[in-house]
């Protein structure tokens, strides 16, 4: 493990590097691996992976790293430790985006990595995480890749937050930020990123780590694909009424389930978030 | 000799872009004295100012036979002294602890009279041209930046344009955006200079890196050029955007001036208004109005009360916002997206 109080010697860097961060923030605490690559290519976006429910960030990178090095690109994995994060899908009354901000920012002041626009991608709750991130802070993003989230924030301002972007009267605490408020000012951004829509063909059980509630069922469908499914088509809809063409691909993961070793193993899923494989999905147009 | 002087003077906050090596003489026609020219001078009496800001960031305590380095400037500061910009050879004033010497012509009366000094000098190069702030500006921007700015405008002095200044600067800085911290107007001081790098931004400057002791009583096209030169800086430093705190309230000389330009609406962005209650956010959202200006938000210490928050909303129709909102990421995010704000990634 590197000493990270020797990041000055970092810039020059010829040698991989693999090092551990903590941000440390009144909000709760984040752990994160960082490889860097050897002779990094400035012309690739770093990749910031964020785990599921199950916080298995190993396996994340586990998937990502080889394809990362040989890519030349700088891999970011987040784990949010549970006793801090008990609830670490939705930005609200919890503020995961906080730390995730500070973790890109230490990165870029130690001349890690330039995190100005990172590549996002999630499994599961990290891609609840990832999609609301970008809605917050499209500008930090250059790709949003989102693998079978259990629900989503629809880029829909006829449906209440957090199920949409409407803001219901008396929703938002004194002094607390209107989060739904904040995200439909930045939706036009957020709808002209390249989205990038994963899931597994059999992802249909509706598993204890299945938000289930009659309301997503109804707007949402009731498994991950259906609801992948929504997301997909709200977006598209949401881009067309603002005259944005979506940069958007849907691919269903054939043979997997929920389960992201196995999404990338059966189905090349990391290779596909890197670019280095043909997406089996259709443009979803 | 004289350079025995100039290594023992205290040099002021506002000098601090000069080469001290250049001071070479010192000249004492007075007659010919303009704002911006360095002025050795020699501490007569303890007034108002019992300290200094130095141009290393710190205060120094004054004491009588002190000699200090200030540029001759003007001062607009209701809460303490009004002042132009003329020595008199027999004393002058000290008219801001961050540099600024001149004529006392008003106080406020709850504050002492000023510091007395005696001028011993203009400062002048080894070629006998007098040393002044210009010579040391920022390079002269010839074109209006393309740089988002957002503007804090407020009421007049202590209305909170500072505290939204550094709160805005920092939640856009947390939201990663490359912030320059500016200040357009008021008088040289390193209190606010200091608090914007305190903020994290990534570029700070005021007016006096663009050459000005004070921009009180300097013409409209000075001014306005010095912000353009500002703005230019901020762009060469690779800013994303920039929040830009205007000094005293709407009503003030330059600002008002500022504000009346068709060209503010040019390069101003958006328009942050402080003030410090529902009748003060009334009148001077009438007033920005009455000059084709529409804040995004309001702030100040009318933020701090809920009531007064809820008042000013129903009046203007402007949403109110606190330190502590501006101060997350999320809150200021969208002041960015409001103002234009494009991020080009240095990897793309």
């Amino acid at each position: 493990m590197l000493n990270i109080a020797n990041w000055e010697v970092l810039a020059g860097r010829e040698e991989p590097i693999t090092t551990r961060l903590w941000v440390r923030l009144p909000e709760g605490r984040l752990r994160a691996d960082i490889f860097v690559p050897a002779n990094p290519q400035a012309s690739v976006p770093p990749l910031l992976a964020l785990h599921g429910i199950s916080r298995a960030a190993n396996a994340l990178s586990t998937a990502f790293a080889p394809l990362t090095a040989a890519a030349g690109r700088v891999l970011i994995v987040p784990r949010f430790p549970p006793g801090d994060w008990p609830v670490f899908q939705r930005i609200g009354g919890a503020r995961p985006d906080k730390p995730v901000l500070a973790l890109l920012a230490r990165l870029q002041a130690m001349g890690l990595a330039d995190t100005r626009k990172v590549d996002l991608f999630g499994f599961s709750g990290g891609a609840q995480l990832a999609h609301r991130f970008a809605m917050l802070y499209p500008q930090h993003v250059a790709a949003l890749h989102v693998a079978a989230a259990g629900w989503y924030c629809l880029p829909d301002d006829s449906v209440p937050f957090p199920m949409g972007l409407r803001t219901e009267a008396n929703m938002v605490p004194p002094g607390k930020p209107d989060i739904a408020g904040l995200m439909r000012a930045q939706l036009s951004a957020f709808l002209k990123l390249p989205l990038r829509i994963y899931v597994g063909e059999d992802d249909r059980l509706r598993d204890p780590a299945l938000r289930r509630d009659r309301r997503i069922d109804a707007l949402q469908g009731r498994d991950r694909v259906a609801r992948a499914h929504a997301f997909a088509t709200a977006f598209k809809s949401a881009a067309h009424a603002r005259g944005i063409v979506p940069t958007l691909s849907f691919t269903v993961l054939p043979g997997c389930g929920h389960d992201f070793p196995q999404c990338a193993q059966v189905a090349g899923l990391a290779a596909q978030v890197c670019g280095l494989s043909i997406t089996k999905g259709d443009e979803y147009e | 000799m004289n350079e025995h002087l100039f290594a023992r003077a205290k040099w002021a906050f506002s000098t601090r872009r000069a080469t001290r090596a250049f001071a070479s003489d010192l000249d004492q026609r007075w007659d010919e004295v303009v704002p911006g020219q360095l002025i050795l001078g020699q501490v007569i009496s303890i007034g108002q100012h019992g300290r200094m800001q130095l141009a290393s960031g710190r205060p120094s305590t004054l004491y009588p036979g002190d000699l200090i380095v200030m540029p001759c400037g003007a001062r607009y500061a209701p809460d303490q002294f009004e002042g132009v910009a003329e020595i008199d050879p027999k004393g002058c004033d000290m008219l801001a602890g961050g540099g600024c010497l001149g004529r006392m012509m008003y106080r406020n009366d709850r504050i002492k009279p000023p510091t007395r000094v005696q001028p011993l000098g203009r400062i002048t190069a080894a070629d006998g041209q007098v040393l002044d702030t210009m010579n040391f500006a920022l390079p002269r921007a010839t074109a209006t930046p393309a740089l988002p700015v957002i503007i804090v405008l407020g009421t007049a002095m202590n209305s909170g344009k500072t505290t939204a200044t550094v709160a805005l600067s920092h939640g856009l800085t947390l939201a990663g955006w490359r912030v320059a911290t500016l200040k357009g107007t008021g008088t040289g001081s390193f209190g606010d200079f200091n608090h914007y790098l305190d903020a994290g931004s990534a570029f700070v400057a005021d007016f006096t890196d663009a050459g000005m002791v004070t921009t009180y009583r300097e013409p409209l096209a000075r001014v306005a050029q010095g912000i353009r030169d500002l703005l230019a800086a901020a762009e060469d430093a690779g800013c994303d955007l920039a929040v830009m705190e205007i000094a005293d309230g709407i009503f003030q000389r330059e600002t008002a001036a500022l504000i009346a330009d068709p060209g503010f609406r040019t390069w101003a962005s958006g328009v942050i208004f402080a003030c410090g209650d529902a009748v003060a956010a009334a009148g001077g959202v009438a007033e920005l109005a009455r000059q084709g200006v529409h804040p995004l938000a309001l702030t100040g210490l009318l933020s701090c009360s809920p009531m007064a928050s809820a008042e000013a909303l129903a009046a203007t129709g402007v949403p109110v916002i606190n330190r502590s909102q501006l101060l997350d990421p999320a809150e200021a995010n969208r002041f960015a997206v409001q103002v234009g704000a494009q991020r080009v990634a240095s990897a793309a």
